[in-house]
């Protein structure tokens, strides 16, 4: 297909997909693997085949396209569909549990019987139950082994090759390392995160989504093994991320760790304190500003403590 | 990401246009019967592809349902979008400007929307630069609007759905109106894209961002008049939102807006020192969140400002 039939009369979304594709040398068979056929890929490319719009992301997601980078005019179906994942993921983060357990039930009613709906469900319900129940990790891993193996169960091999996955699938990973109790495990594990993470920026010249939970995980690993310099420059990567969205996502979360590993490794000089001080006062009025004033408190009490009142307005 | 729906796209370019649903399938040689086109426009059945495109040609629109931001050949330019973004909002206006000529050559100008994104940032960068006026930026961005909406004279600004590159172009158009000092127009002009977008023909989070993009500068316009109270309630609205949806952006300049706005009402009521201490907070709170989001010439405007207003500078480190 050439360029002038990809603006013709027949712009439907799947040949967005295959200019994306095209654009980016992507392989047809690496970015459907697990999500659909080949030849069903081929059809979607062509327009010739209208599918589910949580596929079309799916492969736009193994391509590590910002969802920023596309508007998309949506059958009513495809919307109510995709609305109801958004209200889903909204209640979560709002913490209203019983809400979004409703919500999870009745979209797996109507949608539960596809593959990649499934995977959204325990993506999801992991997501609820870290937020709901923490420590009760083998339930969490569970889900999110549920949820990457819909689409890759070999997701190891497909690290160990470099082969390509979706940041959905890279946060499934993330996930499941942050329940492993010991923290040298852990560290071993992130670091290989880390490396496929760099491998797809040389790849494709940005970090997937997933990558700043990734990192974040990584940076707390350090520092509790007390190796604070490497902490701090991974935190810096992860806000380097962070700055390019709009999203708050957990931000005060990695300034509050930077400023930690700042405070370990002792201040050589004023500047060195400035920039401790600097890293706890943005995630105190950030967060307070936020969630509210309770639960930036202990963070309050820790600076006017140790640094002195006056910085806190 | 922007998602629509497909029959309130149908529905409100009908409608803007003027159009009744008998004369528009009249219009497409009987496609489809005026009450089908009501179940469409309803959501109530699914619209074929050949319908839906021989609607949309009938009424002079391009029939795609995918927008991509833009459309290029190869894998290495589509991050030079970006970086053009990025030197205009640092003011790097000879590289943006040697970057777009790169993209030109890559784009094929056949394509409306290309064309549209072409002339918006030629256009952007000339007035940046002053080789061009107000008037004559303004004329351009028109044009380049109507390259995909070309009855964009005819129509009410209000009630047509725009996609992302159209709306950054409207936005474009009404700071021309402050540039040319039609602040009358410029306040009507953003009133009307506010209720435009308070039709929430697009999903959840797009939304919420122009929403508060034109709450920014209404709240900005009407406290230049001295209504504080308004101002406040403009801004206090959008955060509230922002908050809901965990947005960062746009949220230091609402804040500091309210931060100015209970300043100025204080001192034209002539309180005491003693009582604009609350402000205070609200401008450390405008500080960091511009640092949280390392928005450098913000922070250094806060800064300068708090050196102005003699605040104890410990707490903008």
């Amino acid at each position: 297909m050439n360029e002038q039939e990809l603006y013709s009369a027949e712009n439907e979304l799947g040949l967005y997909v295959h200019a994306v594709r095209e654009a980016k040398g992507y392989k047809m068979e690496d970015v459907c693997d697990g999500i659909c056929s080949v030849p069903t890929m081929s059809r979607i490319e062509a327009g010739e085949r209208v599918v589910d719009f949580l596929l079309i992301e799916a492969l736009l997601d193994r391509m590590k396209i910002a969802k920023t980078e596309y508007e998309f005019v949506l059958d009513e179906d495809d919307y109510s569909a995709y609305k109801q994942r958004n209200d889903i993921k909204m209640l979560i983060q709002g913490k209203q549990f019983k809400e979004a357990e409703d919500c999870l039930a009745g979209y797996e009613k109507k949608y539960g019987g596809f593959e990649l709906h499934q995977q959204f469900l325990y993506y999801q319900r992991a997501m609820l139950q870290k937020r709901k129940m923490p420590q009760d990790k083998s339930t969490i891993v569970e889900l999110f082994h549920k949820a990457i193996s819909v689409t890759v169960p070999d997701y190891e091999q497909k690290m160990e090759k470099r082969e390509i996955l979706s940041s959905t699938e890279l946060v499934c990973v993330a996930e499941m390392i942050h329940c492993v109790d010991d923290v040298s495990v852990r560290e071993k594990a992130y670091e290989k995160l880390y490396d496929y993470n760099q491998w797809c920026y040389q790849a494709e010249g940005f970090f997937p989504v997933s990558y700043r939970l990734a990192m974040q995980y990584y940076a707390e690993c350090l520092y509790e093994k007390e190796q604070y310099e490497k902490c701090i420059r991974i935190c810096d990567e992860v806000l380097e991320e962070l700055y390019k969205t709009s999203k708050l996502e957990n931000r005060c979360d990695v300034f509050v760790l930077r400023a930690k590993a700042r405070e370990k490794l002792g201040f050589q000089n004023e500047e060195d304190r400035t920039n401790c001080i600097r890293d706890y006062l943005t995630a105190y009025y950030v967060i307070g500003f936020f969630d509210g004033e309770e639960q930036a408190e202990e963070l309050k009490q820790y600076i006017g403590e140790r640094y002195g009142w006056q910085y806190i307005v | 990401m922007a998602v629509y729906r497909i029959g309130e796209i149908l529905r409100m370019k009908r409608e803007a246009l003027g159009i009744s649903r008998e004369k528009l399938c009249e219009m497409s040689g009987e496609i489809c019967s005026p009450q089908t086109l009501y179940r469409i426009e309803c959501g109530k059945v699914k619209v074929k592809r050949e319908t839906y495109q021989q609607l949309m040609s009938c009424m002079g629109q391009l029939p795609e349902r995918s927008y991509a931001s833009i459309i290029v050949p190869k894998n290495q330019y589509l991050s030079i979008k970006s970086d053009i973004y990025d030197h205009l909002v640092f003011g790097e206006f000879e590289k943006a400007e040697e970057k777009l000529l790169l993209l030109e050559q890559m784009m094929d100008r056949s394509y409306p929307r290309n064309r549209q994104y072409l002339m918006k940032y030629k256009a952007t960068l000339a007035y940046k630069l002053n080789k061009i006026d107000a008037e004559e930026y303004q004329r351009i961005l028109v044009e380049a609007l109507r390259c995909t909406i070309p009855q964009w004279d005819e129509i009410d600004m209000a009630e047509w759905p725009y996609n992302e590159q159209e709306m950054e172009i409207i936005f474009d158009i009404l700071h021309t109106y402050h540039a040319l000092n039609l602040d009358e127009k410029y306040l009507d002009a953003c009133l009307k894209l506010k209720m435009n977008i308070e039709r929430h023909y697009m999903d959840d989070d797009y939304y919420v961002t122009w929403k508060n993009t034109v709450h920014a500068i209404i709240s900005w316009i009407i406290s230049n008049r001295h209504q504080y109270e308004q101002s406040i309630e403009y801004c206090e609205n959008g955060i509230e939102q922002l908050k809901k949806y965990r947005i960062v952006g746009n949220v230091n300049r609402l804040v500091y807006d309210i931060f100015w706005c209970t300043r100025q009402k204080y001192i034209e009521s002539n309180l005491p020192e003693k009582e604009q201490a609350p402000c205070n907070r609200q401008l450390a709170q405008a500080y960091y969140l511009s640092v949280a989001q390392n928005l450098q010439s913000q922070s250094e405007f806060i800064r300068k400002k708090v050196k102005q207003f003699d605040i104890k500078e410990l707490f903008f480190l």
